[in-house]
């Protein structure tokens, strides 16, 4: 799909023309703002280094012992009649529980079949909508001192599996 | 109780409320004791007491590891092993490197966008799509602008201020359902189990989980890292992915609203 494509390569210069372009105009001293943002971002950078080196680690012994591939030639039969490429059930289930986990696992899904594989294309769009679901359910309503959640867990994971059928979709048209 | 509450109990107790939190297993392991000892009393310690310190990846991460181990030296790879543990340590911190190059510009980007006004004039554009979203939240009411935080901080890719603003609009809907006079919310001492979600309360969360996100910056990193043609190629699927699953959230929501089935 060219005009994908074609869309997400101007996307970031637009935002970039017109974030800075935006702050000229209202006044703001836009250089010593963007260095303040930035000092900050590499603040949260640093914060996530701990977490990233136990997690892919952690990854990283399950792969080389041989259990992914293992998981793979099991479920994969199976999963691949839906699109869905073995190594990515892993991820879909991690995912609804926590996302530094899921991140282990994607950095795996890069790491073998590579980021322009359908795998990879599948794996980066699915990454970018959807939601830890559990966490994010868990915290919130515990602000509010809810416990009967009603029909929040079922719309959920309504959405999240619509995501994924689209995920699957877009992916099979971009490779 | 109800089949849901009883979910939710047992998401509190496994979810990750602090991601981060797998390092402070030392301070917690006196509290599991104390949980373990009393399984019943357990739950309303958890609800009264915001006690979700024990995480899921405390429990995610050392199965992937033991697990690992185990079976490396079932099937002989434990050489394999050795080498992975050391090279994804290694890894992981070339990964940050390009992380903190990206984190650094988007970051920097949206500073600008804040001082400037822009994420505030954002959050005001979207009102009449809350109001379509909420129509009984009163206009005034602090929950809408709450709402409008979080949403524009999530498409925005500004992690760091979602949850805050997400947590004060759960409080600020509770408030509301005290001023309707639901008895549940009215008092602090009433039994949190007899809170109910409001439709509102629904709405915002599976909005939120259906996740808008114009940028996904993270994952752009990512796919540099690992030596992608085109990292950024995937912006415009991941944003109509991410619009088909917020209009299935939009629907069901509506639908549900409509209906007079009211658990």
């Amino acid at each position: 799909m060219e005009i994908l494509t074609h869309v997400s390569d101007i996307i970031i210069p637009l935002i970039i023309f017109f974030v800075v372009g935006y702050g000229m105009v209202s006044g703001i001293k836009v250089y010593e703002t963007f260095l303040k943002g930035a000092k900050d971002g590499l603040k949260v950078v640093v914060d996530i280094i701990p977490t990233l080196v136990g997690l892919m680690v952690a990854v990283g012994i399950l792969r080389a012992s041989g259990f992914f591939d293992m998981l793979g030639s099991l479920l994969g039969p199976f999963t691949e009649l839906l699109g869905l490429p073995a190594q990515l059930i892993p991820l879909l289930i991690v995912k609804m529980f926590s996302s530094s986990a899921a991140t282990g696992l994607v950095l795996d899904i890069f790491k073998t079949s590579g980021p322009d594989s359908y795998a990879g294309m599948l794996t980066s769009i699915l990454m970018s909508c959807t939601e830890t679901i559990f966490y994010t359910m868990s915290v919130y309503f515990l602000a509010a001192k809810v416990t009967k959640t009603r029909y929040t867990l079922a719309g959920a994971l309504f959405s999240t599996l619509v995501g994924t059928v689209a995920s699957v979709i877009l992916a099979g048209m971009m490779v | 109780m109800t089949e849901q509450s009883t979910v939710l109990i047992l998401l509190q107790v496994f979810c990750d409320r602090k991601e981060e939190s797998f390092c402070e297993t030392e301070k917690s392991s006196a509290e599991q004791k104390l949980f373990f000892g009393k399984k019943i009393k357990f739950r309303h310690i958890l609800i009264e007491k915001h006690y979700v310190e024990k995480s899921m990846l405390n429990y995610i991460w050392a199965v992937m590891i033991l697990l690992g181990i185990v079976y490396a030296a079932c099937t002989g790879q434990m050489e394999a092993v050795t080498n992975a543990a050391l090279d994804s340590a290694g890894e992981a911190i070339s990964l940050c490197l390009t992380m903190a190059g990206v984190m650094a510009l988007w970051m920097g980007l949206m500073e600008i966008a804040q001082k400037a006004g822009l994420i505030q004039k954002m959050t005001r554009g979207i009102s009449p799509f809350l109001q379509f979203m909420f129509p009984r939240i009163p206009r005034e009411h602090p929950a809408l602008g709450y709402i409008a935080t979080n949403i524009i901080a999530n498409v925005m890719g500004l992690g760091w201020a979602c949850t805050p603003a997400g947590l004060k609009a759960m409080e600020a809907l509770a408030q509301l359902e005290a001023e309707r006079g639901n008895t549940a919310y009215n008092s602090e001492d009433a039994p949190a189990a007899n809170r109910v979600a409001s439709n509102e309360m629904c709405t915002f969360l599976i909005l939120n989980i259906s996740s808008l996100q114009l940028i996904p910056v993270n994952m752009i990193a990512y796919r540099s890292q690992y030596g992608s043609a085109d990292p950024a190629c995937i912006i415009a699927p991941a944003i109509i992915a991410t619009l088909i699953s917020t209009v299935a959230a939009i629907l069901y929501c509506k639908a549900k609203e409509h209906s007079k089935w009211r658990y």
